[in-house]
């Protein structure tokens, strides 16, 4: 029998599923965005509904509790996509600066006095 | 005085309707003593630009607002492409006196330097936290760059087109100010300072204690990353 706090991992894992099918149907996400993050999601379902699965890999790291393994591994996920997102928006930054300035530059340029 | 070489005033502004008429006008008093004021309108809401084309002055605009910072590198930028060789940075509020240009330029020339920093006198007008902060930067500037000025943070600068591709910033925001002045102790620049006077009209605008926090730290990041 399900537990309450699988079948709330179970259906957050389906409705983030339903949320990368509706961004991918509005285009926002390509088909490799679609098959990455599905295949995260059913990896968060398939942990959520074997928990067993984990221990091998916990017992490996000499890792004792489930929670402690789930928010080590929730931790390097994040850092990763922090890092991840702090370079794309360094890197959006810098090209906005690049065009903010280069029209100012050109309307300069027609500019009379 | 004569002037030989082009002079360009550069007023970065940002919402700066109420002074900028005031600024640009009391700035043209002094036209002998340069060439051209080019106001960059850093993606102002408000009529800052108008005002400022009302004043016949060259006015460039970003879209949107990026920083002091940013303002500042396009408008150096942009004179220099026409031909500038002398740029003298001033605020778009009023806190700088366009009486001092003169000074600036007589400055930078007798003394064949690369770059005159202006530094507020540390009168009763200025903020405590400014003065606070001020001090506390001063002193980073000097134990981690080994260059020692009085004000780190005013923006009453006068260099020339060397010395610009020298210190040309990455910043966008009020660490400009600091990022000139390491990358002009990096580069050996010769410099000077000259006392300026200042009103503060708005304590609400300019550097904040955050600011001030995130220099330092900034600061230190450039010096750890050897980016400056």
């Amino acid at each position: 029998m399900l537990l309450w706090l699988q079948f709330m991992g179970l259906a957050f894992g389906i409705a983030m599923i339903y949320l990368t099918v509706l961004f991918f149907k509005r285009k926002d996400f390509n088909k490799t965005d679609l098959i990455m993050w599905i295949l995260v999601w059913l990896f968060f379902i398939f942990m959520t509904l074997y928990p067993s699965f984990l221990y091998g890999i916990m017992e490996q790291l000499s890792i004792k509790r489930t929670l402690d393994f789930i928010n080590i591994s929730l931790f390097a996920f994040f850092s990763v996509v922090i890092f991840y997102l702090y370079n794309v928006n360094r890197r959006n930054t810098k090209r906005l600066e690049e065009i903010v300035r280069k029209l100012a530059l050109e309307k300069g340029e027609k500019q009379k006095l | 005085m004569e002037q030989q070489n082009i002079v360009w005033i550069i007023i970065p502004a940002k919402d700066e309707e109420r002074h900028i008429g005031k600024v640009i006008e009391e700035t043209k008093r002094y036209s002998e003593y340069f060439n051209n004021i080019l106001v960059v309108d850093d993606g102002s809401s408000d009529s800052t630009t108008e005002i400022a084309k009302q004043q016949s002055v060259q006015v460039i605009r970003h879209i949107i607002n990026l920083g002091k910072g940013a303002a500042l590198k396009t408008g150096c930028d942009y004179a220099i492409k026409k031909g500038a060789e002398i740029i003298i940075a001033m605020d778009a509020d009023l806190q700088h006196e366009p009486k001092e240009i003169p000074n600036f330029l007589k400055v930078l020339k007798e003394n064949n330097a690369d770059i005159i920093f202006g530094y507020r006198k540390l009168t009763g007008e200025m903020p405590l936290i400014l003065k606070f902060g001020n001090f506390f930067i001063n002193t980073m500037f000097s134990l981690l760059y080994n260059i020692q000025v009085r004000d780190s943070q005013s923006g009453y600068r006068c260099f020339t087109k060397q010395a610009y591709q020298k210190i040309r910033w990455q910043s966008f925001d009020y660490s400009m100010e600091s990022e000139m002045i390491a990358r002009a102790g990096k580069n050996k620049l010769k410099y000077k300072e000259i006392p300026i006077q200042t009103i503060y009209h708005d304590k609400y605008k300019g550097t904040t204690v955050f600011d001030g926090i995130r220099i330092v730290v900034k600061m230190v990041w450039w010096k750890i990353s050897r980016s400056v």
